[in-house]
């Protein structure tokens, strides 16, 4: 079946992209309310951040520049790339050599990989709404 | 008894150091305080708007860790937001042409500036 083996695909997909990208730790896809829907890990990661990114990126939408593309959070030792792409979201996490610039060059990459999990997204929200 | 002597902001100075980041593709850059409030601001928003709204999101980004700085890419430019001292924050934002890479930059030589002479201010008020 296309649909599920494009589905079972994205894990190991994910997880050739995380080996490209140096210092990167993790790849997350998430949907808006930070539930994971797939992922990638060479180490265990401590996500708080994949809930506050939606709240973040519709406040950050209000200042009057357009709807937020991403957000990028530098902490003292680690790196979190968040990058939307409506209903899902892509969340990074490296250590602070991270290549950010990397990232946002190959998310364009992984958002061609989502849209089959993109639609059942917005299907399950269309059933419940 | 003599008055402790307190020291005080001047308020024209502090928006002559922040035009100065006010270039290549820059919009503005604000200073304000963990309220959302505006202290000093240069280039043509006032930032209100932007200081109330990035003062709530970088507390939604704190955590154990300290946070050193946000960037936020929106579709019509970029802000890149840092904290100068424990009560300033700073942020400088750019339109679309302006580079996030740069505007991060911009944003940590004017902390890097102002965090001595803020830090002495907020001390001692």
């Amino acid at each position: 079946n296309k649909v599920d083996k494009k589905m079972n695909d994205l894990p190991d997909f994910l997880s050739q992209i995380l080996h490209k990208v140096e210092c990167a730790e993790a790849v997350f896809i998430t949907d808006i309310y930070g539930i994971v829907l797939a992922k990638a890990e060479k180490s265990q990661v401590v996500m708080d951040s994949l809930l506050m990114y939606s709240n973040a990126a519709e406040q950050a939408s209000k200042c009057g520049l357009g709807e937020t593309e991403s957000m990028i959070a530098f902490y003292e030792d680690q790196i979190f790339v968040h990058i939307s792409d409506a209903p899902l979201v892509i969340t990074f996490v490296g250590s602070d050599s991270l290549n950010v610039a990397l990232i946002l060059e190959i998310a364009e990459d992984i958002k061609s990989q989502l849209g089959q999990l993109k639609n059942g997204v917005d299907k399950v929200t269309d059933m419940f709404e | 008894r003599r008055l402790k002597t307190r020291m005080m902001l001047k308020p024209k100075v502090i928006p002559e150091i922040l035009q100065q980041g006010v270039s290549n593709g820059v919009i503005s850059v604000v200073l304000f305080n963990n309220e959302g409030s505006l202290l000093a601001s240069a280039g043509e928003e006032s930032g209100k708007v932007v200081a109330a709204i990035f003062g709530h999101i970088w507390n939604l980004y704190e955590s154990e860790k300290e946070l050193e700085f946000l960037l936020c890419m929106c579709e019509g430019g970029t802000i890149a937001m840092t904290q100068v001292t424990d009560e300033v924050f700073l942020c400088v934002y750019g339109d679309e042409k302006a580079r996030p890479g740069m505007l991060k930059h911009k944003a940590k030589v004017l902390k890097e500036y102002l965090v001595e002479p803020l830090s002495q201010v907020f001390e001692n008020s």
